[in-house]
């Protein structure tokens, strides 16, 4: 928040205004939005605020009133497309992307962090640079050795006197020599920088995976799930990439660049001169094509994102354009736009395509200079013939690193950017630990009670102020109110996703602080609405509830969850596998398939949250009879926003803004006639 | 893949015919520099200064036909690769849209997505480094051996014994990291899938403590990938110094040749360094060739994902000799005997199902979960045709009438409310383009969205931002019932369209359905019993069979599916009241 101190204190006040309208992990979002955000775009945002008093807004709307349909819904559209560019850069400021080249902030200390990160794997990186030093150095070396022979060779021709073949013969020796030396050192770095890269990459990716599995629940409220997903594939790979093959051609670049530079101006100072005088056109060439092209390629992106924008929109909405006979229209309209990237992207290629005939003029005429040049020194007898054929072969070989190095360094640039995004999710707090002699539960009875308990997203917005609520062992808590009065934050605490700001909660009269994660989730057994499956077979992912499950085990779970029969017509009965998205079963049958999850599991306490909300009521019926048996002599919980569910529950707790505002049985609930009559009374409203 | 692109490059062959002849320009004029250096460094060491300036011009003159030939060269290129990708995505695109449920079912909306995306930009690279790369490697190899040879012919031997030896390596590499790059995209695919999944299941994995299972999980795929690349990189790391070391190793062979080839008087100076040159750039040609081949296995898979689209058989086939249904207003629906079974299953979806309805009438269909309540509604409007039986909508059996003339008799709201980008108005004229301003405003009032559309400072000229981001899930829901409603149509189908309103709303809108659609048959699937409590007929469906058959009083007597669906539902004086 120090950017804000640098803010006048009126724009100050607006934000905090804005800030406690928002809910409040929409303001902690926001507050990591506003430490990454540029300060004009701060600025931008408090005049956007600005400018919409009282009057202004009255104004706009008798503005609004005398338009015409069209320019009610172009002013509409635009609307919509500025807020949602609004947000789209906002997430990209807090991803680090977009914004022109991604810049790392401590460059030489990532690059650092990252060469030592696995172990061993510095002396190795040293090796492979010191590889490629002499093996580029023998590249570099071998024309002017040439150049040697090729003397040699002319001199006794133009002298007709008998060659020298013990001479000949010795420098190519060593010039065969410097080949084989070239190539066994480039196996040799090739296989250790693959070794390096691939190694280094491996463990960063498992040890992110680790880490997401200690990080408290409270990062993934402040960071998207994109994001992440994208700091573990695209960033890893950036790095994968850059280290592969971007690493060593750099050093390359650098050695070839400096040692072609000095073997010419050895063999000739003026050929080398002429030689680099067609530099910079090369370069200012490149350039100027390159920026134009870049205007062209922007749009040929934008223009590809509103196709796929359209594609993706008709594919999903198939079923509604097949409906209203819309195919025509839909066609037209992709169609229209596809012939707009065709011009765009055809305009880009074209441009930067030129960059490689346009640039090898000035190579070729650097060639020309040299050949007719060098003959007439040749003549004059200033320059060898055999320097002539190693300044050729020089120009050649150090005007490609020079283009690329730019490429090369930005690829770097943005591979340790992206380290950067990497390491910082690695440096992110885990789950703190709340004991130092951790206890255990021998038997656990059920008893749970939940007292002064206290909990915000943000310690300094409490959104549950003082929760007491006592549950006996097998009883059954149902928790219901509208959404957001924090039923879910409840069972998050229960279950120490989260951990209370004050107050405590005891099972069995332990605090739950004093028992390790592991040990207190050990207790529970869960079914969410989100019914989340992972790729495998039914029968991996029913015996998920269970280490060690047996296949008894896993059919009875299926058969308790009124599953059995469905799986068992199934093509591969149990083995059969469940795609990513489990597409190919409906989301009844995931539902039931998670509660034979649970099922299995078979633990002292349950907590259903909203598990019965994507079936129909009667699959919910069958059951709801299944679960009564699960139930006895275990305590549970269930969230629930169908009330004729949990009307048997021992005791119903109504929530409202974090806190219980009711509780009892349903019978004295409805007799005291409070909200909770009210909403039961809702739902089965006569028409 | 090749077909493919044949089959596309088909529609250019005076560009496609003047690149191959442009690369051949620029591959020859970059060529035939070393030859022409070769006598001017010959004249040098003749002393003969004029020949040296004849030569500068002549080369000169070349590198301006390079240049000239090479943007051209490129012009052509971007023009038929971007015309050539822009008329593949359209045909996709045509398929894709006139896929029937089914067909969609089989690939999935998912997959069509990323294959319009991502496998055409593959389509889309790979085609264009075969123009820029792989047509002007053979041109190079070629040029490159013909004009070593007239250089020449003594020392050629030595390209005689080059060109085998590089040959072979450069086909065990392409054999040997082909497979590799094959599987490494499938490797890939698998460390993000699993990594989305233990991102979305958070929560399941701490309840259930199997973060040590998932950290395994993801260590297996994740080891998998890299071995996989290390292995592919390392045949890389073999085979690229060796080419570089055939290279070297020729050069040395021209020279100690050369040397003593030149005191014979076989060859001259000039001569033997531009054999040099010819040596190099067939080994490059060499290189770009199996770099393009390397890259194939991707560009190989792309394309075959785009021609299974391609490939798909319309499972609805369109009449030969369509039957003109009567104007709207005649609406009645037979439905005897049908079925339905999808293609491969060894069980029916639906079986046996029979109804019939007119003007006027409200048919209801309930039942739980994989009933085949939506299939059913499929079966109805021709999104996938019955197995067995036939259903007559004013009299004709659907397929026997143009599909085009059909969907204009039928009005669905779908189970998933789909909106699209473009205002609330335009949203509305999906069901009737031309539907007036007045037309709009009335269907908006029944679905009761007025309420909510009123308040928004643009009303109906709302901008609705893609996949409707921007209005809640009850508000899509009421906007689509709007669209269905501001269509003049025979059949109205509501595919549990009423879920994501509160009980209120669903019972006004209801009450106003009801007059609205008077002269029309009214189709609706629904979850809830009161929604359909006042249905003419309801149909309960329990595994593809009609179980129930009756107004709601009779099923509430007679049928126990449907008393226990209720019973679930409803409180006991509603049941009993009803």
């Amino acid at each position: 928040m120090n950017k804000m101190m640098n803010l006048p204190p009126e724009a100050q006040k607006k934000i905090e205004a804005m800030m406690s309208q928002m809910p409040p992990e929409q303001r902690e979002m926001f507050k990591k939005k506003l430490a990454t955000m540029p300060p004009e775009q701060i600025k931008a945002m408090i005049q956007n605020l600005d400018q919409m008093t009282p009057e202004e807004k009255a104004a706009q709307k008798e503005k609004i009133k005398n338009m015409t349909p069209e320019q009610r819904a172009q002013m509409s559209r635009n609307e919509e497309m500025k807020r949602q560019m609004q947000a789209k850069m906002q997430e990209m400021a807090a991803s680090g992307k977009g914004g022109g080249k991604p810049k790392a902030k401590d460059f030489s200390g990532t690059l650092k962090r990252l060469i030592s990160y696995k172990e061993g794997m510095k002396p190795k990186f040293a090796l492979v640079i010191v590889f490629s030093i002499i093996a580029t150095g023998c590249t570099v070396l071998a024309p002017y050795i040439l150049a040697k022979v090729l003397d040699i060779i002319q001199d006794k021709v133009v002298s007709g006197k008998d060659l020298n073949w013990t001479g000949i013969v010795r420098t190519l020796i060593v010039l065969g020599i410097l080949y084989v030396l070239n190539t066994v050192l480039s196996m040799v770095q090739g296989r250790m920088i693959t070794s390096v890269t691939q190694e280094t990459m491996g463990q960063l990716r498992k040890d992110v995976n680790k880490k997401i599995m200690k990080l408290p629940f409270s990062y993934f409220d402040s960071n998207s799930k994109g994001d992440i997903l994208s700091r573990i594939t695209n960033d890893i790979d950036n790095i994968g990439n850059a280290f592969q093959q971007n690493a060593v051609q750099f050093i390359q670049n650098i050695v070839m660049i400096v040692g072609c530079i000095v073997c010419m101006f050895v063999l000739s100072w003026q050929l080398a001169l002429l030689c680099l005088v067609t530099l910079p056109f090369t370069l200012i060439c490149g350039r100027m094509i390159m920026n134009k092209s870049q205007n062209y390629f922007r749009e040929q992106w934008k223009t590809l994102g509103e196709l796929n924008g359209l594609a993706e929109e008709a594919f999903s909405g198939l079923n509604v354009i097949r409906a209203f006979g819309y195919e025509k229209n839909k066609t037209e309209e992709y169609f229209k736009k596809s012939e707009e990237l065709y011009k765009s992207s055809r305009k880009a290629q074209f441009l930067s395509g030129i960059i490689n005939p346009v640039s090898s003029v000035f190579n070729n005429i650097a060639y020309i200079l040299i050949c007719c040049v060098g003959a007439y020194f040749a003549i004059t007898g200033s320059v060898s013939v055999g320097s002539i054929t190693a300044m050729i072969q020089y120009q050649k070989q150090y005007s490609n690193p020079v283009t690329q190095i730019a490429t090369v360094l930005n690829t770097l640039q943005s591979a340790v950017a992206s380290a950067e995004r990497v390491f910082e999710l690695l440096d992110e707090k885990e789950e703190v630990e709340t004991s130092d002699d951790y206890k255990t539960l021998d038997k656990v009875e059920g008893n749970i009670s939940f007292e002064h308990l206290k909990f915000g997203y943000t310690p300094d917005k409490l959104l549950m102020t003082d929760i007491n609520v006592d549950v006996k062992k097998g009883q059954m808590i149902a928790i219901v109110g509208p959404t957001g009065a924090g039923k879910t934050t409840l069972v998050n605490l229960l279950m120490r996703f989260y951990e209370p700001n004050g107050g405590q909660i005891t099972i069995d009269g332990m605090n739950i602080r004093d028992m390790t994660r592991h040990d207190l989730r050990d207790i529970f057994g869960m079914v969410l609405q989100e019914t989340w499956l992972f790729s495998g077979t039914i029968h991996d992912n029913i015996a998920y509830g269970k280490n060690g499950a047996t296949e008894e085990q896993i059919k009875a779970a299926a058969k308790a969850a009124q599953v059995e029969f469905f799986f068992e017509t199934m093509p591969d009965g149990y083995d059969t596998m469940l795609d990513e998205e489990a597409s190919n079963i409906s989301q009844g049958q995931k539902q039931l398939l998670t509660i034979a999850r649970a099922m299995l599991a078979d633990p002292p306490i349950l907590i259903l949250d909203e598990a019965t909300s994507s079936v129909d009521t009667r699959t919910e019926a069958i059951i709801q009879q299944a679960m009564s048996n699960l139930l006895k002599g275990r305590t549970s919980f269930v969230i629930a926003h169908r009330l004729s569910t949990i009307k048997d529950a021992d005791l119903i707790l109504y929530m409202e803004n974090g806190n219980i505002v009711e509780q009892g049985s349903h019978t004295s609930l409805m007799e005291q006639g409070g909200k909770y009559a009210e909403l039961y009374n809702s739902q089965f409203a006569q028409d | 893949m090749l077909k493919l692109f044949k089959r596309y490059l088909k529609q250019y062959p005076g560009q496609v015919a003047l690149i191959v002849f442009l690369t051949l320009v620029f591959t020859a004029t970059t060529m035939i520099l070393p030859k022409l250096s070769s006598p001017v460094i010959d004249a040098g060491t003749a002393g003969d200064t004029d020949s040296i300036v004849r030569y500068a011009i002549i080369m000169g003159v070349v590198v301006v036909i390079a240049v000239i030939a090479g943007v051209l060269n490129n012009y052509f290129i971007s023009n038929v690769v971007m015309g050539t990708t822009r008329d593949m995505r359209n045909t996709l695109f045509e398929r894709v849209i006139s896929f029937s449920q089914e067909d969609e079912n089989m690939i999935g909306t998912a997959s069509l997505i990323s294959r319009q995306s991502k496998d055409m930009l593959t389509l889309q690279m790979t085609l264009l480094q075969m123009f820029m790369m792989m047509l002007q490697a053979p041109l190079m190899c070629i040029a490159g051996i013909a004009l070593a040879l007239t250089t020449s012919v003594s020392l050629s031997w030595i390209i005689v014994v080059l060109l085998p030896l590089a040959a072979i390596t450069m086909g065990i590499a392409i054999k040997m990291t082909q497979p590799i790059f094959r599987a490494n995209q499938v490797k890939v695919d698998r460390v993000n899938g699993v990594m989305r999944e233990t991102l979305t299941g958070m929560r399941v994995i701490r309840a259930f403590n199997r973060e040590d299972y998932e950290n395994r999980r993801f260590e297996d795929v994740s080891d998998d990938l890299t071995n996989n690349v290390k292995k592919g990189y390392k045949i890389m790391n073999l085979i690229l110094p060796m080419i570089v070391f055939l290279a070297n190793g020729s050069n040395l062979l021209i020279l100690g040749f050369g040397a003593d080839y030149m005191k014979k008087g076989l060859a001259s100076y000039g001569d033997v360094q531009a054999f040099v040159q010819y040596t190099t750039m067939i080994l490059m040609a060499f290189m770009l060739g199996s770099m393009f081949l390397m890259l194939m296995p991707n560009a190989q898979a792309s394309a075959e994902r785009i021609n299974e689209v391609w490939d798909v058989v319309p499972s609805i086939k369109e009449s030969s000799d369509p039957v003109k249904m009567p104007e709207v207003g005649n609406a009645s629906i037979e439905v005897s005997h049908i079925s339905y079974r999808f293609s491969g299953a060894s069980q029916n979806v639906l079986t046996d199902i029979s109804f019939s309805a007119k003007a006027g009438e409200t048919i209801a269909i309930i039942g739980g979960t994989g009933s085949g309540k939506s299939t059913l509604l499929n079966v109805l409007c021709r999104n996938m045709d019955v197995t067995e039986g036939s259903v007559k909508i004013d009299g004709v059996d659907v397929r026997d009438t143009a599909q085009d003339d059909l969907k204009n008799h039928i009005s669905l709201v779908p189970q998933k409310a789909f909106l699209f980008a473009g205002s609330i108005i335009d949203n509305i004229r999906y069901g009737k383009p031309d539907a007036t301003e007045e037309e709009v405003r009335h269907a908006l009032d029944i679905s009761q969205s007025s309420e909510f559309v009123d308040k928004k400072e643009y009303g109906m000229y709302t901008y609705i931002a893609q996949a409707g981001t921007n209005v809640s899930g009850g508000q899509k829901q009421r906007l689509s019932i709007a669209r269905a409603l501001v269509r003049k149509a025979d059949i109205y189908m509501f595919d549990d369209s009423f879920s994501a309103l509160d009980y209120k709303t669903d019972a006004k809108l209801r009450g106003e359905l009801a007059g609205e659609l008077k002269n029309a048959v009214t189709i609706i699937v629904a979850q809830r019993v009161s929604t359909i409590k006042n249905a003419d007929r309801i149909l309960v469906l329990a595994e593809g069979k009609v179980v129930g058959d009756g107004t709601h009083d009779e099923l509430m007597a007679s049928n126990t599916v449907y008393r226990e669906i209720a019973m679930s539902q409803l409180s006991e004086s509603e049941v009993k009241g009803a």
